[in-house]
This record gives structure tokens, C-alpha cells and sequence, in this order.
């Protein structure tokens, strides 16, 4: 049966870092691993075959195609033994080399040995299926499977220990306890200890603040699953690839003199001060002809509408004039205000670049003038931060640290021991709850009949209660599963 | 016991073959015979006595909050009871007015003796349907590959009948006792015989027996009464009939409505109570059986809400020609000398005569988990049980499973799948999947609150929701589903009507919304969203409403819930959806639930002995948890896939 075969999938995304690692598990991973794998090293020199391994050891080989006996690459194997494992079953890891032919060709071995490719999240389906996790411990993992930082892992963590599962289900237990209330007015007749609607409507209050609570810290959880997004613009030349260079820590974008270099929008993640962050390089803003360059600018606005903080170059170069006094060249200041006036509010940096060009007191009269421009230009309310820069010596690479920490802490909630929504799922589900609840709020205030505001409550229990898994649906389970990528 | 057997016992004779046997004519058996007969089934239809066949041992009222639902809906799928109790009604009233409409309630006082006198009458002229005095006293059944199956039943007669299918709906009478204080006396209700050995012949059988109790208050003779002394609550003219086709005929049922009235217990009352609370059975311990919570005994209330000084007494009229009265409230077990002062402390009643002794009747019933949601058994294929013997209480709640057993009956014989109604489409529904789903541990009654989707099951739309089932099951006949036909079009019509009729802002519009408290309006609004205003009613808006079409109320009824709570009902629409996406995942009955990784002990041992027909009962059962639901959703997936990757 073709269910019986174990399935494979590589575990690391594609192209990133020296070392693959591939994933096997099933009834028969090891053997069909042994038929793929020679041990040359292993912890115990009576280990002669992956078949030998006990659970928990890592060998030394060559993976092998066994008919012709090429050998494909060098690698390590490690064996786990059902069920201590993260499926439960046998699993075999094979870490081989990074390249994304070496990666295929073990598969393609695999796959004609005996295997099969899994099925998106099908291991963690595995997991879930021989009792290893539950169905929102699942969710969880794929929260952090998809943290690349220190701080989300760290929340997706707390809902791994359900603190999340444990405010959900209070808010849960109170909005029942105010329905079997609410209910007794509806199905009996007089009732003396029943509450009133008056003192239910009050009630059901409270609990939507609570909602609102977790609901609004999702503007926070977003950014840290989904991403801080931080944009580079400016005029050509501005030198905004060279610092995305910098931040990134490795040489991404093409930096030239030549003013126009770059041409589309370009991306890095990486993290600051434990913060996930997408860095976007974006096409040098001015008026041209070439139609790609128009093109790749048309996509500078389009990344800087999803920007939550747009760092705007201006580089010392530009603002040097002969007698001293710093000005902003006119032409400039327009493209400035095109950008300005499509982000957010107090989402701007304004950075005088290439600081090393000039001496400090000059860049701080540039950065004044600038300011000051802006200001009178009436787009003062979307600067946040200011200062100078310059990617070659480093200096002032810290204003934009501390700009993406203040951006990050200023979002959402401000709390320490927060409890974040970072899940999307979630969000949809307690907004459901939250407007059902806000609903039954109203009707409770005017003559909608009790019999709705109880309908309305039930709803919205139920609604939190596909969070926190104490009710299941159909697509529940389908949406979960789905969410996970290829080999995890 | 096979037919053989019971051949070879003293007395016993071959009494001849029927499609189907229904054991007992209470409201259950009466209905499940009738939708057996009228499918072109042979039906033996037995009652201990044929002068109470539908007898109302109790309250002598059909209908009520919950109830009254139940019966619009069995009357919407073809069935019995509303048309019986629109012939019999002597008071009727909508209860709940003033509340919201899906807890509506239609309710009538009942004329007991003609309502069992109408039945028998109605019962001896179908077709195909023989009614006979006599007790079954053992079921008898057959060994077919590996599987029992029903094959007869046998009378204390001797009567040995062969059958395909068998419908016991025994009620309150097997095993059944009678206690009033100390007095305890082996009897079925009414002084009526008890059933002797068919529970035993059942649990030979593999149902489990459980033993509830209930109980039933004192009557009494109306000229003794002093009514001047009590709240009069007359009947109201306009409540709408339980039956559709009155309904449509504008047919009133009532000709002069009899009034009942109310009263409160006196402090009297609960110091007799008090004084001689060591003599009821309930707390001397006398009685086993377990009894209903949402009907107490008067002695039970008492000592449950303690700090409630009195409890409503409600007198009711038993008949037309008769005098007698029922207290309803005031149920006992206690001794009669008690019942005799308890009555008398009450006013008005002072010089009261009782005729009948309140009780108490403990009897013998089935754990309804014993059965599938068609109400066959798990353990006899073509054994069906309906009404009270499946743990529940009240004559509406029997009568919607007797109908329902007696369907399957018919399906079952013609080897097609049972007709299950789910929890979002009936209390019939509702009701029947508790009782087989989470099974009772006391006499199981209909309330509102059990529906999940209460603003959608209602009194006014059950012909909407179930003459279609009705019809298809032919128990609904060719001219009456015209008519209902054009009820529904009548309905659609004057929604679309509404919607589309926009009201220009006018002083006389805005002069009636400020008399009902609603913001007047500056621009045009469409009737329909000024009915979407809780303080406007459809009757309200007649002087600005120019075209109104005349139409019957009880189709501007659901026409205006209908466009009143249409943003309420999307929501509990959308719950609807994700609940049947469940319920049509189908259970094979031999899924090898010990084999399923990732289920829990516990579950795999209840599924593997419950055998749930869906994932959505299985959702249901006591020690499956959601996680356990997820486990079997992700199993059927991935035999789902499989079957497609091998196939
Ligand atoms: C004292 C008392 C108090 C009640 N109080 C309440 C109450 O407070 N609230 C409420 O909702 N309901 C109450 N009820 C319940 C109500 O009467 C029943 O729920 C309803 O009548 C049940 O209908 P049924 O068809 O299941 O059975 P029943 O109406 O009990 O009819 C049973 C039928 O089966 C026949 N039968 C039984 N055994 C055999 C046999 N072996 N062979 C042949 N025929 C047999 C009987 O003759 C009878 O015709 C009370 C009932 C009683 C007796
Ligand atoms: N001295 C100095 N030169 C810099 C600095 N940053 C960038 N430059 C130079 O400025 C020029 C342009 O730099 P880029 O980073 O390509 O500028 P850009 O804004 O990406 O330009 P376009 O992609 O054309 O819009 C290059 O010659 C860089 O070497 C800096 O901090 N100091
Ligand atoms: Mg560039």
C-alpha cells in the first residue's frame, strides 16, 4: 500500500546555507535509507549499517545511487526510533550538502528506494496523529517554524503553554455563564435569580474589552510573524543599497556610482535586536523616460504603502552648496513628498547619508534644514526619527536599531508579560467573537428579543472555541494542515 | 425466543403476519402505526386497553414552550397529533407573546376523553391498520448471518404474530408501580394494567433498562371550587391552529373557549409539606426511579428552592362534559390523607373533592444510546423503540419519535436508508439525536434552550422546514403540499415586496416612527429595513403601507421574523453550514477505531461500542473530545487519499 511507504521532503527552505537537511519517516525509513547510505563513521564501530543505529546516533557515509553506485554526496545520518521521534515513527535526517542539485538527486535516490515526497505539513500531521502534539500545539509549531526571530519565538512559545488557550477560555466560561442566565429568561417563565439584560449588557462589556485586548495585539504579533516591514528610499544615488548592504550584514544589492543602479525593489529579511525585519531596497525616485526604470519606481510606491518604517536617504552630496548653507534641491523635495504622502503617520526616518563626506556640524545643519523643510512643507506629523549616517563607517546605524525596536514596541499593546495574537486564524476568529459580542451588546440595549442575544453569545463561544480547540470543524483541521510548507 | 419456540409454549397459536407491529397506542405507537398503514404497511397496532388508546394520563394539554414546536413539526411531516388536538381543544393560547418569536409556543387545554375516543374512531378507518386489545409479552427474534433480526412478538394470550419490523413504544407501563406515600401498587397509570416481562424480554435482547419515575397531580370536581378566589386566564380566540391545513382554512378550533385559572400554594400548603416530609417516598427512599428536574413533584420544589415561599398553581379543565379539573403544580407522592389537607390549604379549594389520588409511577425504560438516530437497535435490526420507553417525558416528545420509528419501520422493510432529521433542521431532530447521542439520566424533556439554532427552528416555519420531508415520504398528500406550496410563494413574495417597497421620508412616516420611539428618517428607506427595527411591527406600518396585499397571518408571520431577524439568521446559517459539514462526514458502523493512531484510549472504546453514524455524532458522545474528532477528520482524509492514490 502506497500509504505504508515513508515519505520524504527536505526540512531546510531551498537555497539558504551550506548544509541540507532531509526528513524520512515511516515503518520502513531506516531500511530504506540503508539501501541508500554506507556508513563510514559512526559513535560505535559495531554500527555497520544505518540498520544498526540505534535511535538517537548520528553516522558518517555516502549516499549512494545503488545500482551504479555513484555516490551523490557525503553526509550525516541521524536515526530516530519510533516512537521517540517527532512523528512517532521511525525517522531517518539526512544533512548533505547546501546545493539545490545535491538536494534533488537525494530525493530522486529516496524516492526510487522506497519513499515517497510528503504531503504539506505531513509530518507534523504524523505528530499529531500518533499523539505527540495537539491540534493547536500543532498550529503553534508552525508558528514557530515560521519564527525567524528570538522575539517570536518566544510568544509562539507562551502559546505552546497555552496562555493564550487559558485568556480564551476564560473569556469563554464568563460569556457561557451569562448565556445559561440569559437563557433561563427565555425558557421559563419568571425566574427570580436570572439576570437582568440591563446587568448582562454590562457584563458582556467587560469581555469585549478583553477581545478588544487580544484583538489589538495582533497589530504586534503580526509584525513579529509576519515581519516588520522597513523601507529604503531616496533619490538615485542616495545610497540606500549600500546601507541595505550594511543592515544586512552581507553584500545583497548591486552598489554602483552611477546614479539609477538599481532597478526593482528588492528584499532581505533579516533581524534587528531580535525583531524580524524585511528590508526593502527600492528603485532611486526621479523623473525619467526608460520605462523599466518607471516601472521599478512605480514599485517603490508600491512597497512603501506596506512600509512600517520608511527610512528616507538624502545623501550629504546633495545638500552641499557652495556657501555653506545646506538646501534641498527642489526636484528632490517633490519626490520626497509623493512618498510622504502615501505611508503612515509617524513612520519616517528622515537620514542624511554619506556622513563620512562631510563634518559633523555640517550634517546636522543639512539634517535641520531638511527638517525643517518638511515641516513647513506640512508633513512634519510623519517624521518619528532623524538622524545622520553613513553606511562605510557605520555611524548612526544605531537610529535605525532603535527605530525598529520603537516601532515594534510601540505597536499594539505595551504591556510586558504580553499575550500576542500572531496567528491569523486567531485574529479572524476573535474578531467573529468580538462583533457577535458587540451585536448581542446592542441587543440586549434595545427591544431585539433575548432569544437573539443568546444566539449571538453561543456563536461567539463558538467561535473562540475553534481557537482554543474545544470545538472542531471540518475546515479546522483542512486549514491547519494546509499552513505548513513541504516537510515539516 | 424464535417463532418456533414460542409456537411450542402452552396456548400459543399462530395469529398470522404483519409488515409491522407497534407495541403500545399511546401518542407514540398511534403515530408510528398511522405512518406505517398509510405507506401500504399491514400494521397490528396493540394497547393494553382500548378505551385510552392516546390516553393523556397527565395534564390534559397538548402543546406548550418547546412542545408546541414539536407539535407544528410532526404535523408539518404528516403526522397525528395537531390535527387530533385541534379537534379536541376546549382552550388555546400562543404562549410567550411577549417574547421573541422562536420561542412562540402554541399550547391547548385538551378534551381528554374525546381526544382518546376521536383516535380510536380515526384508527379503525385506515386501511391496512388492525388495532387489538392485548399485551406483548415477549419479542421474538431470528438469527440472520451472524446478525439478530426481529421476526414477531407474542401476546399473554398466546398470540404468536410474525413480522418484519416491530415498534415498542410500551410508556410507562412496564414494570410499572404506583406510589403514594406508603402505599406502593403494582399498576400502569390510571388504575390501567402494568406490562409484565417485556422489559425483561428486551434485555435479553441487549438493551440495557433504567428506571425513572413521574408523577401526576389530583383532579377534582369544579363544583366544589370557589373560582373567585383564583386569576382567571381565559383562552385567546386568535391563536392559530396546530394544524397547517386549518391553518390555511382559517379555521379556528375553538368554539367557546373554557378558562383556566391560577392560583399561589399558602403558607398552609408548605407547612403540611414540611410536617410530613418523612412521608413521601421521594425522601424516605421508597422511590428508585429517577425523576424529571424540570418537573418536580410540589414536595420537591419545596425543599429545592427553599427560600421561596410559593409556588403557581394552575386549575385546568379536563373536558367538556365532565367537571373534574387538574392542579397543575401541584404533583405528589405523597399518602392520600396528606394530598387531601395539601389541596384544601389552597384557595379557593377549601371545600375540595378530589376524585383521583395524585401519584407518583415508577416504570421500566431503555438507555436510548441502545439505538441508532433512526431509533432501530443496535442489537435486533428491525426493532424499533419510540416515546417514553426511550427515556423521555411528555406526550409530544412520544409522538414525534413514533412518527419517526414508524417511518423507518416502513424504510427499513423497503430497504432503503433511514430518515434522520439533524439538529438544525428540527426539535424532532434535536430531540431524538440527544436521547441516542447522550442518552438520559432523567425523564428527557423538549426545551428551547436544547436548540442550537432555536431562531431557525420555529413554530411558524416547521411546515418550511419538514412538509417537503413529508411530502417525499408520502405522508403528505398531493393537494395539501400544493397548497403549502403556494403558502412558501406567498411568503417570498411578499418579502421581495418589502424589500423593494422604499418609503419616501414623509411627515406621516416619520409622525408613526416617532409614536413607537424609532428615529424619524430624511431620505427613502425601504419597508424592510424598517421592520429590521426592533420597536416597528409589520402591523404598524399598515397606514403607510399602501399596496399591502391581504394576506393570512400566518404568512405576515414569518414573513416578518423572517426579514427581522434575516442578519441573525445568516450567522446561525453560517454555524449551520460548518455543523452539516460534519454530520454528511458518514462512519462506516465497522471503522476499526482500535486501529486509529492518535485516539485516545477512552475514545476508541467508546466509538468502537457506540458506533456513531457521523463525525458529528461521534462530536457528540460523552469522553470524545474535539481532539479525538480531529484525529478521526485527518483518518478519513487520509483513507480518502489513499483510495484515490491506489485507485
Ligand atoms: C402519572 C404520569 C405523569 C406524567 N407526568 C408528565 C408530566 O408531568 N410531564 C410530561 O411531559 N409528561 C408526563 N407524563 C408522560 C406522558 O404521559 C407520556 O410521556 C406520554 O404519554 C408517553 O407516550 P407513549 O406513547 O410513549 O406512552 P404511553 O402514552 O404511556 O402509552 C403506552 C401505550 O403502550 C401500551 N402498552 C404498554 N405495554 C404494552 C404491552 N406490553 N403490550 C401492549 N401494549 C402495551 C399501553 O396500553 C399504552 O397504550 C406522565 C405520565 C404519567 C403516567
Ligand atoms: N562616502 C560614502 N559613499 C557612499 C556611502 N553609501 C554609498 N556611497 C556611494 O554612493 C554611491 C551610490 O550608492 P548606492 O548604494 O548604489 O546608492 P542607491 O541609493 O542605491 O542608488 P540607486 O540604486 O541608483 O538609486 C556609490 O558609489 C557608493 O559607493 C557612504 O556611506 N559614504
Ligand atoms: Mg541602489
Amino acid at each position: 500500500m502506497t500509504n505504508d511507504l515513508p515519505f520524504c521532503a527536505p526540512a531546510t527552505p531551498p537555497g539558504v546555507g551550506g548544509i541540507s537537511v532531509i526528513r524520512m519517516s515511516g515503518r520502513y525509513a531506516i531500511a530504506v535509507a540503508d539501501r541508500i547510505f554506507c556508513v563510514l563513521r559512526a559513535s560505535d564501530s559495531a554500527v555497520k549499517s544505518v540498520a544498526d543505529m540505534p535511535g538517537y546516533t548520528m553516522s558518517f557515509g555516502r549516499i549512494f545511487e545503488p545500482g551504479s553506485n555513484r555516490i551523490i554526496d557525503e553526509a550525516v545520518l541521524s536515526v530516530f526510533r519510533a516512537p521517540h521521534s517527532y512523528t512517532g515513527e521511525d525517522m531517518v535526517e539526512i544533512s548533505c550538502h547546501g546545493g539545490t542539485a545535491v538536494r534533488q538527486e537525494v530525493l530522486r535516490v529516496l524516492c526510487e528506494n522506497g519513499a515517497r515526497p510528503a504531503d504539506p505539513g505531513e509530518f507534523t500531521k504524523v505528530a499529531f496523529l500518533s499523539g505527540k502534539i495537539d491540534l493547536t500545539q500543532a498550529e503553534a509549531v508552525m508558528d514557530i517554524i515560521s519564527a525567524e526571530s528570538a522575539e517570536a519565538l518566544r510568544v509562539s512559545e507562551i502559546q505552546l503553554l497555552g496562555a493564550l488557550k487559558n485568556e480564551i477560555r476564560a473569556i469563554s466560561e464568563k460569556l457561557y455563564d451569562i448565556f445559561a442566565q440569559l437563557e433561563m429568561l427565555v425558557e421559563f417563565e419568571e425566574e427570580d435569580e436570572a439576570i437582568t439584560r440591563n446587568q448582562a449588557e454590562l457584563r458582556l462589556r467587560d469581555y469585549l474589552d478583553r477581545l478588544s485586548t487580544l484583538e489589538d495585539s495582533y497589530a504586534k504579533g503580526r509584525l513579529l510573524s509576519e515581519k516588520m516591514t522597513v523601507v529604503l528610499a531616496g533619490v538615485p544615488n542616495s545610497g540606500k543599497s549600500s546601507l541595505l548592504n550594511r543592515l544586512a550584514g552581507y553584500d545583497r544589492a548591486i552598489v554602483t556610482p552611477i546614479a539609477g543602479t538599481t532597478r526593482d525593489t528588492l528584499e532581505v529579511s533579516t533581524s534587528i535586536r531580535g525583531v524580524p525585519v524585511r528590508l526593502i531596497d527600492t528603485a532611486g525616485l526621479r523623473e525619467t523616460a526608460d520605462e523599466i526604470e518607471r516601472l521599478g519606481i512605480s514599485r517603490a510606491y508600491d512597497a512603501a504603502k506596506e512600509a512600517d518604517l520608511l527610512l528616507w536617504l538624502v545623501s550629504s552630496a546633495d545638500c552641499a552648496t557652495d556657501d555653506g548653507e545646506p538646501e534641498w534641491i527642489q526636484s528632490h523635495f517633490s519626490q520626497f513628498e509623493e512618498v510622504a504622502n502615501i505611508i503612515g503617520d509617524r513612520r519616517l526616518a528622515i537620514l542624511i547619508s554619506k556622513s563620512d563626506l562631510v563634518n559633523e556640524q555640517q550634517a546636522e545643519r543639512m539634517l535641520d534644514s531638511i527638517v525643517s523643510a518638511i515641516q513647513s512643507g506640512g508633513l512634519g506629523e510623519k517624521i518619528r526619527f532623524s538622524g545622520v549616517v553613513s553606511a562605510y563607517t557605520q555611524e548612526g546605524i544605531h537610529i535605525i536599531v532603535d527605530a525598529v525596536k520603537d516601532i515594534y514596541d510601540s505597536t499594539g499593546m505595551t504591556g510586558q508579560s504580553e499575550l500576542l495574537l500572531m496567528n491569523n486564524r486567531h485574529f479572524e476568529q476573535i474578531r467573529k467573537a468580538k462583533d457577535k459580542v458587540n451585536q448581542a451588546i446592542i441587543s440586549l440595549s434595545d427591544q431585539t428579543p433575548t432569544e437573539v442575544s443568546c444566539s449571538l453569545i453561543r456563536l461567539a463561544m463558538d467561535d473562540l472555541g475553534e481557537i482554543t480547540g474545544d470545538s472542531v470543524s471540518d475546515t479546522l483541521v483542512d486549514t491547519i494542515f494546509s499552513r505548513f510548507c513541504i516537510g515539516k | 425466543m424464535t417463532v418456533e419456540e414460542a409456537l411450542l409454549q402452552k396456548g400459543a397459536y399462530e395469529a398470522g403476519h404483519f409488515d409491522v407491529l407497534v407495541v403500545g397506542a399511546g401518542h407514540a405507537g398511534c403515530e408510528a402505526a398511522v405512518a406505517a398503514a398509510r405507506s401500504g404497511m399491514r400494521t397490528a397496532l396493540f394497547t393494553l386497553h382500548l378505551d385510552s388508546l392516546a390516553n393523556l394520563p397527565c395534564n390534559p394539554s397538548i402543546g406548550g414552550t418547546a412542545k408546541g414546536q414539536l407539535v407544528r413539526e410532526i404535523d408539518a411531516l404528516g403526522g397525528l397529533m395537531g390535527e387530533m388536538a385541534d379537534a379536541c381543544a376546549i382552550q388555546t393560547r400562543m404562549l410567550n407573546r411577549s417574547k421573541g418569536a422562536a420561542v412562540f409556543s402554541p399550547r391547548a387545554q385538551i378534551d381528554r376523553s374525546r381526544y382518546s375516543r376521536k383516535m380510536k374512531g380515526m384508527l379503525e378507518r385506515i386501511d391496512g391498520l388492525e388495532i387489538r386489545q392485548g399485551e406483548i409479552v415477549k419479542l421474538l427474534v431470528d438469527q440472520e448471518s451472524g446478525t439478530t433480526c426481529i421476526c414477531g412478538a407474542v401476546t399473554r394470550s398466546g398470540a404468536v404474530y410474525t413480522a418484519s419490523a416491530v415498534v415498542v413504544c410500551s410508556g410507562t407501563y412496564m414494570q410499572s408501580r404506583i406510589i403514594m406515600g406508603e402505599v406502593i401498587i403494582e399498576s400502569g397509570p390510571d388504575n390501567l394494567f402494568p406490562s409484565i416481562g417485556l422489559s425483561g424480554s428486551l434485555a435479553d435482547l441487549g438493551l440495557p433498562i433504567q428506571r425513572f419515575k413521574t408523577g401526576t397531580p389530583v383532579r377534582l370536581n369544579a363544583r366544589k371550587v370557589d373560582f373567585s378566589r383564583m386569576e382567571i386566564q381565559p383562552g385567546e380566540d386568535d391563536m392559530p391552529p396546530f394544524s397547517f391545513v386549518h391553518e390555511m382554512n382559517d379555521l379556528r378550533p375553538v368554539r367557546t373557549q373554557m378558562p383556566c385559572w391560577t392560583i399561589w400554594t399558602t403558607d398552609e400548603t408548605r407547612r403540611i409539606i414540611r410536617d410530613n416530609l418523612s412521608r413521601s417516598p421521594l425522601f424516605s427512599g421508597t422511590i428508585e426511579g429517577t425523576g424529571p428536574r424540570y418537573c418536580p413533584s410540589i414536595e420537591d420544589k419545596f425543599v429545592k428552592f427553599k427560600d421561596k415561599e410559593r409556588h403557581q398553581v394552575f386549575v385546568e379543565p379536563m373536558g367538556e362534559d365532565t367537571c373534574e379539573l387538574y392542579l397543575q403544580g401541584m404533583s405528589t407522592s405523597m399518602p392520600e390523607d396528606v394530598q387531601i389537607q395539601m389541596v384544601r390549604s389552597l384557595p379557593g379549594l377549601e371545600n375540595a373533592v378530589i376524585q383521583r389520588s395524585a401519584y407518583a409511577i415508577e416504570y421500566d425504560c431503555i438507555d436510548p444510546t441502545a439505538l441508532f438516530p433512526s431509533l432501530e437497535s443496535k442489537s435486533v435490526a428491525g426493532l424499533f423503540c419510540a416515546g417514553q420507553i426511550n427515556g423521555s417525558s411528555g406526550y409530544e416528545e412520544a409522538a414525534a419519535q413514533g412518527l419517526v420509528a414508524g417511518i423507518n419501520a416502513v424504510r427499513f422493510i423497503r430497504g432503503e436508508s433511514p430518515f434522520i432529521l439533524d439538529r438544525s433542521e428540527a426539535y424532532v431532530g434535536v430531540l431524538i439525536d440527544d436521547l441516542v447521542t447522550k442518552g438520559t439520566q432523567e425523564p428527557y424533556r423538549m426545551m428551547t434552550s436544547r436548540a442550537e439554532y432555536r431562531l431557525f427552528l420555529r413554530q411558524d416555519n416547521a411546515d418550511a422546514r419538514l412538509t417537503p420531508h413529508g411530502y417525499r415520504l408520502g405522508l403528505i398528500s398531493e393537494a395539501r403540499y400544493m397548497l403549502f406550496k403556494s403558502k412558501q410563494a406567498a411568503i417570498e413574495a411578499e418579502i421581495k415586496r418589502l424589500r423593494q417597497t422604499v418609503l419616501p421620508p414623509s411627515d406621516a412616516l416619520n409622525a408613526l416612527l416617532i409614536s413607537r420611539s424609532s428615529t424619524p428618517v430624511s431620505s427613502g428607506v425601504s419597508m424592510a429595513d424598517l421592520l429590521k427595527r426592533p420597536e416597528i411591527k409589520y402591523k404598524d406600518l399598515h397606514t403607510v403601507d399602501t399596496n399591502r396585499p391581504k394576506l393570512n397571518e400566518a404568512i405576515t408571520f414569518t414573513v416578518e421574523v423572517d426579514i427581522k431577524y434575516e442578519g441573525y439568521l445568516k450567522l446561525e446559517k453560517q454555524k449551520i453550514d460548518k455543523f452539516k459539514a460534519l454530520e454528511v462526514r458518514t462512519l462506516s458502523l465497522n471503522t476499526p477505531y482500535e486501529e486509529i493512531k492518535g485516539l485516545r484510549i477512552e475514545a476508541q472504546q467508546k466509538l468502537s461500542k457506540f458506533r456513531p453514524i457521523s463525525l458529528g455524532q461521534a462530536s457528540r458522545i460523552s469522553g470524545v473530545s474535539p481532539a479525538d474528532v480531529a484525529v478521526l477528520l485527518v483518518y478519513l482524509d487520509a483513507k480518502k487519499r489513499s483510495a484515490a492514490r491506489n485507485g
